[in-house]
């Protein structure tokens, strides 16, 4: 069954954010365009109606593509949860709750066609930023290329880094998918609960963290130690964050 | 006739309200039983438990001698009173989806009762009118071979003749075998299509019997004798 949602998952996420993706790569284009053109440019006479049509154009499609590129895998992040939310806890909960499938498999499923979702995003803004560079972009590939293959930095270290990138995406995404169960369970203030549950979550996750961090620095420990302990330490709190929104999504699924 | 539903001393709280309160039953396999009771009386309650969206606070339900979980959920098909297709998909969307899931789901029959509602499986279900979205998922609960069917309140809300095609759809796409639980208020247009009676008030069983007994011992119609139970 969890091959069967996942599918869904993908149906609707590519339904979704192709649209998206398809928009960013053009605006990709049409920058990549408008930089061939900038010698010309700076022969236009500024005070032509044309030229301020296009000063403001060029200006619109910059910063539409920098907000983009800022937030196109936030975005993915956020659409998750919401997606979360939406399947498990409003009305669609009448359908995914009264599957023949598992708590567990929800969550799962969700949680893979996000890290998936998350993944296309930052190979569509790399293409992106790949397509508006242009003649650039030989080097910038190249760059990258030794930036990741370099010998600089042990493979281990690039390996724990991964290791902490994803763990703290995980992290964020069932902190996301906990927030909204709880929300499900009251039936008034249910964004003040969710904020403030949030907020302090992240506060005591980041003093837990300072404090593995002092607690390893004085048993003299490596930072890629430090760097494991956390990713235990954010391990523990993914399992705890699970088994509550199973119990929810069990034992305290309150949809009106 | 094998029994297909067991309920002993079923009770749901929430908080300090009592939503049912030490209800015992014993439902046959190949019923239509209409589950009847004033707003309030704890007949969504049940069907949520049933289908597995509510847990109880105390007692014991299995269906076909099984435990509420998910192998329930594959042999039980819900009709809820909300809409729950998701407004992104279009009308073929959720057949996939339905076929999927659910092993029992019978798509060729979903797909004709569909075409001659007029339709289009392309069409996507934001567009569709209320009265046709509850017809698409009337279609898709009732295209299952489901040996449990719980339709919460499937006639509220919608004109007269659209009573009449539901109530039609219902008895004429319904494996025999199986049970069919309707919850309704409405007892006038659906008395004619029910065996057996539930009556519940304030989450107690008042009236558990064969419709047809209850009509010979009482010496009324069963809409009557709904009214003279719940007189205010």
């Amino acid at each position: 069954m969890l091959g069967k949602l996942l599918k869904h998952e993908m149906i609707y996420l590519i339904k979704t954010f192709s649209p998206l993706y398809i928009v960013y790569l053009i605006l990709a284009g049409v920058i990549r365009l408008l930089s061939l053109f900038e010698n010309q440019f700076e022969d236009l006479d500024t005070s032509s109606s044309g030229a301020i049509t296009l000063i403001v154009f060029a200006g619109i499609i910059g910063v539409a593509y920098g907000i983009l590129t800022g937030i196109l895998a936030l975005l993915t992040m956020i659409d998750n949860v919401r997606r979360f939310k939406n399947n498990m806890f409003t009305d669609e909960g009448y359908l995914t709750n009264t599957l023949p499938v598992t708590a567990t498999e929800h969550i799962a499923a969700k949680l893979l066609a996000g890290i998936i979702n998350y993944l296309a995003s930052v190979v569509v803004i790399l293409a992106g930023l790949f397509i508006a560079s242009g003649e650039e972009a030989p080097s910038m590939a190249k760059g990258i290329w030794e930036a990741i293959t370099s010998d600089s930095i042990p493979l281990s270290q690039k390996l724990i880094g991964l290791l902490l990138g994803f763990m703290i995406y995980v992290s964020i995404q069932l902190l996301g998918y906990l927030l909204s169960a709880l929300g499900n369970m009251v039936n008034s203030c249910k964004g003040l609960l969710s904020f403030g549950l949030g907020f302090f979550s992240v506060i005591f996750v980041m003093i837990m963290s300072a404090r593995i961090t002092a607690f390893t620095t004085s048993q003299s420990l490596s930072g890629e130690q430090t760097i494991l302990c956390i990713c235990a330490f954010l391990l523990v709190c993914c399992i705890c964050m699970y088994l509550l929104i199973v119990n929810i999504i069990k034992k305290h699924l309150n949809l009106q | 006739m094998s029994e297909l539903i067991q309920i002993s001393d079923l009770s749901k709280s929430y908080g300090k309200k009592e939503a049912l309160s030490s209800l015992s039953l014993t439902l046959e396999s190949g019923k239509v039983i209409g589950l009847l009771g004033p707003n309030g009386s704890g007949k969504t309650t049940l069907i949520k438990i049933l289908c597995g969206l509510l847990t109880p606070t105390s007692g014991h339900v299995t269906i076909d001698g099984k435990e509420i979980g998910t192998e329930t959920k594959a042999i039980v098909s819900y009709l809820p009173e909300r809409t729950y297709i998701p407004k992104w998909m279009k009308v073929k969307d959720i057949l996939d989806y339905f076929e999927d899931f659910y092993k029992d789901f019978r798509r060729s029959v979903a797909e004709d009762m569909l075409s001659r509602l007029k339709i289009d499986p392309g069409t996507k279900i934001k567009t569709l009118s209320k009265g046709n979205k509850e017809k698409v998922q009337l279609i898709l609960v009732m295209s299952r071979d489901a040996k449990l069917y719980l339709l919460d309140e499937p006639i509220a809300g919608v004109d007269p003749a659209a009573r009449d095609y539901i109530l039609d759809t219902i008895v004429t796409n319904y494996n025999p075998d199986a049970t069919i639980i309707i919850s309704t208020h409405l007892i006038q247009d659906i008395e004619r299509i029910l065996d057996d009676v539930i009556m519940i008030q304030y989450g107690h069983l008042k009236v558990f019997g064969s419709a047809d007994a209850l009509r010979s011992e009482k010496g009324m119609s069963i809409d009557q004798l709904f009214r003279e139970v719940f007189r205010c």
